[in-house]
């Protein structure tokens, strides 16, 4: 079993958060192993050499959950513009924070939905920049 | 698709009559119903435009609906967004301490301003949620009692969460073994002991142990609590 919860830092439209609301459902569902998603533009210099100006490294995990009301779908949908989310494994107690969440639902005759989440849980963005940490010897 | 949520974004949803519940729609035949912790329900939020006089709430029992119980209202907290609205009920999950549910279907009834509102079944169920399993004790809740030879403490204050746990064990230990009760004698500043507070609930047992140590030199009372579960 899955929990998800999440909040949001300001209202929206019909739902108070600014006093503490936070939403939870509780998923029939397993976490899958999750997998890397590369996003990367590639340019190559004058010596055949790849140059990335722009790279990102996505950790994804994906599950179905089963059983879902349709009349819970809209909210699961919304879930993705929250600026708080966690998925936790109900089995292990590990909960993470959750980048962005994509949520995909196929409804069914009895109107109880197999819904498809997409959570990326990690992730990393290289630009052409670079970072200094400026960091000393201590 | 028919739209019957009223609390559009809620994942409880609630309706203006238990006919649109999904199970009665789709025939479901009492087999299905929202997961949640059996102590407790679904956080839910109500949003009234007109304002909100009075509300009360209520639980049914999906298999003995002719029983209606009433839940303390203390639980729902009402907001208010200036005068004209929009107005708030928000029940954020917590632990129901009055009641100890059993597993099985259930649905809230929400009455505002006399209109009575009912959300979507909820399958009450053993989810063992780890956060939700804790024992605490601090120095505040140990009870000295000074006097014949030695101090006692009373620790039968202890805190669990869920409150309602089905069963809490509190032992000591002043170096023979542990044994049940809740309190025991320290005879010299030097000596220390253990408490050891063993919670059961569906989920299995949770035990945490504490070395507690007299300070006779403080005529107040001081003590040290130290929580060694994992020494």
């Amino acid at each position: 079993m899955i929990k998800l919860r999440f909040s949001h830092s300001t209202d929206m439209p019909g739902i108070l958060y600014s006093q503490g609301y936070e939403q939870v459902i509780y998923l029939d569902a397993e976490f899958n192993t999750p997998a890397i998603t590369v996003e990367e533009e590639p340019v190559t210099d004058g010596f055949g050499k790849n140059i990335y100006s722009f790279a990102r490294l996505s950790l994804v995990t994906r599950f179905d959950a089963v059983n879902v009301s349709d009349d819970q779908l809209f909210a699961l949908r919304l879930a993705k513009y929250h600026d708080t989310i966690y998925l936790k494994d109900i089995e292990t107690g590990q909960e993470f924070s959750v980048i962005d969440l994509t949520v995909t639902e196929i409804t069914q005759p009895n109107r109880l939905a197999r819904v498809n989440f997409e959570a990326i849980m990690k992730q990393i963005t290289l630009t052409g920049c670079g970072i200094d940490y400026n960091a000393i010897s201590c | 698709m028919m739209i019957y949520q009223l609390n559009t974004g809620n994942l409880l949803p609630f309706f203006d009559r238990k006919e649109n519940q999904i199970g009665r729609r789709e025939d479901l035949t009492c087999g299905w119903g929202i997961p949640s912790p059996r102590l407790n329900f679904v956080p839910f939020q109500f949003m009234s435009e007109v304002a909100i006089e009075s509300f009360s709430w209520s639980y049914v029992n999906l298999c003995s609906e002719e029983s209606e119980v009433p839940l303390n209202s203390s639980y729902i907290e009402k907001h208010c967004s200036g005068e004209t609205g929009p107005f708030f009920l928000t029940y954020d999950g917590a632990i129901i301490a009055e009641e100890n549910f059993d597993c099985g279907l259930y649905y809230i009834i929400l009455t505002v301003n006399g209109i009575r509102y009912y959300s979507e079944v909820m399958n009450l169920q053993v989810i063992c949620d780890f956060e939700d399993l804790d024992v605490q004790i601090d120095n505040c809740q140990l009870e000295p009692v000074i006097g014949g030879d030695g101090v006692r403490f009373d620790f039968s204050a202890v805190s669990t969460t869920p409150s309602n746990s089905l069963d809490t064990l509190l032992e000591y230990d002043t170096g023979s073994g542990f044994a049940t009760g809740s309190s025991f004698a320290l005879l010299k500043s030097a000596e220390t002991a253990e408490i050891r507070i063993t919670m059961t609930t569906s989920c299995g047992v949770t035990q945490k142990t504490w070395e507690i140590q007299w300070d006779d030199a403080d005529p107040c009372g001081t003590y040290f609590l130290t929580d060694i579960t994992n020494d």
